[in-house]
């Protein structure tokens, strides 16, 4: 049944690799619609993870820290984006910051219009990633011992001295960890960036879109485009695996 | 006489010394302590596990809030419930010293002295700190161990780095959980001496009846959360008022009600005292012996013939080995006490669980005290 399950995951993997056409790779890198959307497909992954800390480790703080009423069902409400189907967020995002959204009309007031734009794809890959950090990072500090705190606390460190060297370096390895795991699953974000920011040649257009798009007119291309993919994904995690998460 | 316990007992201090009255409830524990210590003073903080040790140095040192009462150190008001005041842990000139070191994994030995340095000291440079550093690690005997993470240090090594890391701060308290518990003889003796030369006031929490009579000039005993005995540490281990405190020691405790000729023990056991009232006995089982080769009737005659000694019947219930010593407890028939006897290691076929036997009590041995 073991050999069956790894046959079953690696099997596609080797056909992808099987049947592309390795003659086509520089040709397709030399496509600047290729090039847009491998470059935005980065810049998003990258943006949305760096929000996903900024916002994830204030929440998971608090989610793991703090004592107050509603606790339980703040930690669901956190989960939530991660059980939800991807287009569904989509939709979601569209009513909360579409152009009739609850949010988003007033932002259109003021001149900001985050659907069909960059910034909508990393608003809607944030949203769906941000679980990973929060859940990653809550359950580092919940096992941290706090006594390192009152440990630094005796030696004379402030409440801030002793987050920001005795806390965070200590749930620095979880941290990155799922940053990694975010940062991966933003490079394949598809559903909710579709279905929120569209697919404009450039702007909105990231590779697993332009791959979707690709197989209906130019198979052999989604071929390349995927592997493609799937190279830059491996490279950047052995990278941070070598690098920082050692 | 040890005097009786209560608010400062024992330990009369100079308004430059610490003064300690705080009350904290935390459910399992409802610790109700007040003590005081004199300049330079190394007190002892002894008890049985649960007793509240170790949560009387989280108060102290502001890691915890106590419900009422006051920390004073020297002018240093650190605590004072009545006007409301709380001084936080970081801004209190007090060390602590962990059970299990809490050295920061992530930081060398040489960063984790640093680095209260540096809180201490936030004019200092990285530079700076870090030699100031090396001269701690030096003084702790570690000098060639400044890059080492804690993780590779010994249980030794990771003592006196935390103790080098406390008293780098410059502390006017120091506290100390169990801080010779993992070490090796010739280390013990090592960081015994360097603790004398600290001129602030200790605070040690200790298992070892050793190391309170060899480093503190005072002990408090605590008993559930509030303080059973306080003293110079040799008088207070020599008349142990709490069953932990006479284990710690070493005794076999009995406590009775002398009626002017005797002290008389459940089940009737007793022996010749003056004292009236309430009172307990102490017996170090070095002074007593044990009686086997003839009928325990026979020996009570000689026992009763003998008016210096008095014999006690019971049945051998444990023995343990204690290098050259075997320690015999032995349940008496009379009242179920049981009495550490210790006998040659020579004895050891004779001494079989459940034989009978005759403890034998010299007169000259028993401590009693009211």
């Amino acid at each position: 049944m073991g050999a069956l399950a790894l046959a079953f995951m690696v099997l596609p993997v080797l056909s992808l690799a099987w049947r592309a056409p390795w003659s086509r790779f520089g040709s397709e890198l030399a496509k600047p619609e290729v090039r847009d959307a491998l470059r935005l497909s980065l810049v998003s992954s990258f943006v949305s993870t760096f929000l996903a800390v900024l916002l994830g480790l204030p929440l998971a703080w608090i989610l793991a820290r703090a004592q107050f009423p509603g606790r339980r069902l703040l930690r669901a409400v956190c989960v939530l984006p991660l059980l939800m189907p991807p287009v569904a967020s989509g939709v979601a995002l569209l009513l909360a910051y579409g152009r009739n959204g609850t949010v988003g009309r007033s932002l259109g007031r003021i001149g900001v219009h985050l659907p069909f734009s960059t910034p909508g794809v990393i608003l809607a890959v944030t949203f769906v990633v941000l679980p990973y950090v929060v859940l990653t990072t809550e359950s580092a500090l919940r096992t941290a011992d706090v006594r390192f705190e009152d440990a630094a606390a005796t030696l004379g460190a402030t409440r801030s001295v002793r987050f920001r060297r005795i806390t965070l370096p200590l749930v620095a390895p979880s941290v990155l960890g799922g940053a990694a795991l975010a940062w991966a699953r933003a490079l394949g974000e598809f559903g909710a960036s579709i279905t929120f920011a569209g697919n404009l040649p450039g702007r909105t257009q990231t590779m697993p879109i332009a791959i979707f798009l690709a197989l209906e007119n130019d198979p052999p291309a989604a071929i390349v485009l995927s592997l493609i993919l799937i190279g830059v994904c491996l490279a950047t995690l052995l990278l941070l695996r070598d690098r920082v998460l050692v | 006489m040890v005097s009786p316990p209560g608010p400062a007992s024992g330990l009369v201090a100079p308004d430059a010394g610490l003064d300690v009255n705080t009350v904290i409830d935390l459910g399992s524990l409802h610790l109700d302590v007040s003590f005081t210590a004199p300049p330079g003073a190394t007190v002892a903080i002894l008890g049985a596990n649960g007793a509240g040790k170790t949560t009387l140095l989280r108060l102290v040192a502001g890691l915890w809030r106590g419900a009422s009462g006051h920390v004073r150190l020297g002018e240093l008001v650190l605590e004072d419930s009545a006007v409301g005041r709380f001084v936080a842990p970081e801004r209190r000139p007090v060390a602590m010293v962990f059970q299990d070191f809490l050295l920061f994994p992530h930081l060398s030995a040489l960063d984790n002295i640093a680095f209260g340095l540096r809180c201490r000291q936030p004019e200092l440079t990285k530079a700076a700190a870090r030699d100031m550093a090396q001269v701690w690690l030096e003084r702790v005997d570690l000098a060639g161990h400044g890059r080492s993470k804690p993780g590779a240090l010994s249980a030794g090594q990771a003592q006196r780095v935390a103790l080098a890391r406390a008293l780098a701060t410059d502390p006017k308290l120091l506290l100390l959980d169990e801080p010779l518990a993992a070490l090796d003889a010739s280390t013990r003796s090592f960081v015994r001496s360097m603790l004398a030369e600290f001129p602030g006031i200790t605070l040690v929490v200790s298992h070892d009846h050793v190391d309170a009579r060899t480093l503190a000039d005072h002990a408090i005993v605590l008993d559930n959360g509030s303080v059973a005995q306080a003293g110079h540490p040799a008088d207070v281990l020599a008349r142990p008022r709490t069953p932990s405190l006479a284990a710690m020691a070493g005794l076999t405790l009995l406590s009775g009600v002398g009626d002017g000729t005797a002290i008389v023990f459940a089940g009737g056991l007793s022996v010749p005292c003056s004292l009236v009232g309430p009172a307990f006995v102490a017996l170090a089982p070095s002074r007593l012996d044990l009686a086997t080769h003839c009928s325990a009737d026979d020996d009570r005659d000689n026992a009763a013939a003998d008016n210096t000694i008095t014999g006690w019947p019971g049945r051998v219930s444990t023995v343990t080995a204690l290098g050259e010593r075997l320690r015999v407890e032995v349940a008496t028939d009379a009242g179920g006490h049981i009495v550490a006897v210790d006998v040659a290691a020579i004895e050891a076929e004779r001494m079989l669980v459940d034989r009978p036997v005759l403890v034998r009590v010299p007169h000259a041995a028993v401590a009693a005290y009211a």
